[in-house]
């Protein structure tokens, strides 16, 4: 890799006095953050002041007024124009950094993003408020061993905690009363109604300020390989009581995901654009698959109908985006979460049926096996 | 053979301290619902309705209390100080 070297006026001109710093690593390193909202604001405006040049962004909401007090990256106009959180982020940081390349992803991180990210990137910044999505991060991240940070905040007080692949995991440590909670919400068919947050919760952009550092701080010595100064404890920080608390969560379930082994990636040059068929027949051609069946992230909805019944649709839409086609509640009369060589509308995308860009497909061999495909990125 | 161990539960993020004497046979899981239950004002929901979960750890171990776990298994002692504090889950 060539060395980067610096010029007087350069961004990070003035950190290469840091003995610590690594312009090189940190200028190719590439983090995702997952939520947009008042940390997920604090955390990219840290990583793109540190000069982080690869930064995927990941939100599925709009700006509201409410977020205004606490997102040091909106402003009135975003309120005005209902701008897309991802997208309002994006064109700020570029104007503060032009150097950084910013991905902007509209989704839902449980359905709409690729894979891939979980894959690509060095290190997850988890700005999120629920359980599920963050359980959803941590089955995704740990299935790369890619660390992931996670960070809270609630009035002044907040939390920091690194999860990495046979050090510790959120999943072990959920409680019976969470676990309970991810359950019936994940069975909940509204997908708005699953992350039912919207601002609710009383923050400040004192505390996402000072989580968000912490969180930043961290990525930035996973980035440098410092694994030795991460931190090794969860913080709770309390502001009003000035309590920085560490402490370790122990739980360790055998039957956890993060239990798992890494997943062998098999690749291909077809993208989520590409239809049904001409995914079976790459993958009879290249793979030698002459009957494989791909498991989809979401159900693919067949019929639906009405509550009062006197409608009914067929239809071929991923369940995630129900919400985005109809405005009434439906009852889902046929719905199929694998699709083989039986599938009767091979026509279809794989973006169709739920595929994400830059996303893996897990399917099962004709030995029975589970095996995993990476598509390409459409560009 | 069960003993009573008096602690003081200090209750996170408002701080109020409560003096209490646990059965080293009962669970952290029992004591959180025991103090949610008296109705002193720590909080069973947050404002989405969702139940707050806390968990239980004591001052100087630092280590969170396993919540099937006895008291006398997490080696809690006479007059520890336990932190009771929310799992923070907004962003």
């Amino acid at each position: 890799m060539q060395k980067i070297k610096y010029k007087a006026k350069e961004w990070d001109y003035s950190f290469k006095s840091m003995t610590w710093w690594n312009r090189d690593k940190v200028k190719n390193a590439k983090v995702m953050v997952v939520g947009c909202g008042a940390l997920g604001n604090e955390v990219i405006k840290n990583l793109v002041l540190m000069n982080v040049s690869n930064i995927v962004i990941v939100d599925f909401d709009e700006i509201e007024y409410s977020n205004l007090s606490r997102s040091i990256l909106f402003d009135h106009s975003h309120v005005t124009n209902s701008s897309r959180k991802v997208d309002a982020v994006k064109h700020k940081v570029e104007q503060i950094n032009p150097t950084v390349t910013v991905e902007a992803l509209h989704a839902d991180v449980c359905h709409g993003v690729g894979l891939s990210y979980f894959e690509e990137v060095d290190v997850i910044i988890s700005c999120l408020d629920n359980r599920q999505a963050r359980l959803f991060l941590n089955r995704y991240a740990f299935q790369f061993s890619t660390p992931w940070i996670d960070g809270a905040i609630e009035n002044v007080s907040g939390t920091v905690k690194i999860y990495r692949k046979g050090e510790n995991c959120y999943e072990c440590n959920l409680t019976d009363i969470e676990r309970q909670e991810i359950k019936a919400k994940l069975a909940c068919a509204d997908v708005a109604a699953q992350y039912e947050s919207h601002g609710s919760i009383p923050t400040t952009s004192i505390s996402a300020s000072i989580i968000g550092a912490i969180q930043v701080q961290e990525a930035l010595k996973i980035i440098h390989g410092y694994e030795d100064e991460l931190m090794t404890q969860s913080l709770y920080y309390e502001g009003f009581h000035n309590l920085y608390l560490n402490y370790t969560e122990t739980m360790t379930n055998p039957d956890c995901h993060c239990q798992m082994e890494d997943i062998h990636l098999l690749r291909t040059e077809l993208s989520h654009k590409a239809t049904i068929e001409s995914l079976f027949e790459e993958m009879h051609k290249s793979l030698e698959e002459s009957d494989p069946i791909i498991m989809l992230r979401s159900p693919l909805i067949l019929k639906v109908q009405t509550m009062n019944q006197d409608k009914t649709a067929e239809i071929s839409i991923p369940k995630y985006k129900l919400k985005d086609y109809f405005d009434e509640d439906l009852m889902i009369l046929n719905q199929v979460d694998r699709i083989d060589h039986s599938f009767s509308d091979k026509t279809l995308t794989l973006e169709d049926i739920g595929i994400a860009s830059n996303d893996i497909i897990k399917y099962i061999s004709k030995e029975g096996t589970m095996k995993f495909l990476k598509l390409k990125l459409n560009s | 053979m069960t003993q009573d161990i008096p602690v003081i539960v200090r209750v996170m993020p408002s701080a109020d301290e409560l003096e209490i004497s646990i059965p080293s046979s009962a669970t952290p899981r029992e004591l959180i619902n025991h103090i949610l239950d008296a109705d002193i004002g720590v909080p069973k929901t947050d404002a989405q309705s969702n139940q707050v979960v806390y968990q239980l750890i004591p001052k100087g171990k630092n280590e969170v209390l396993k919540e099937s776990e006895t008291f006398s298994q997490g080696d809690v002692q006479a007059n520890d100080v336990i932190l009771m504090i929310p799992k923070v889950i907004a962003g």
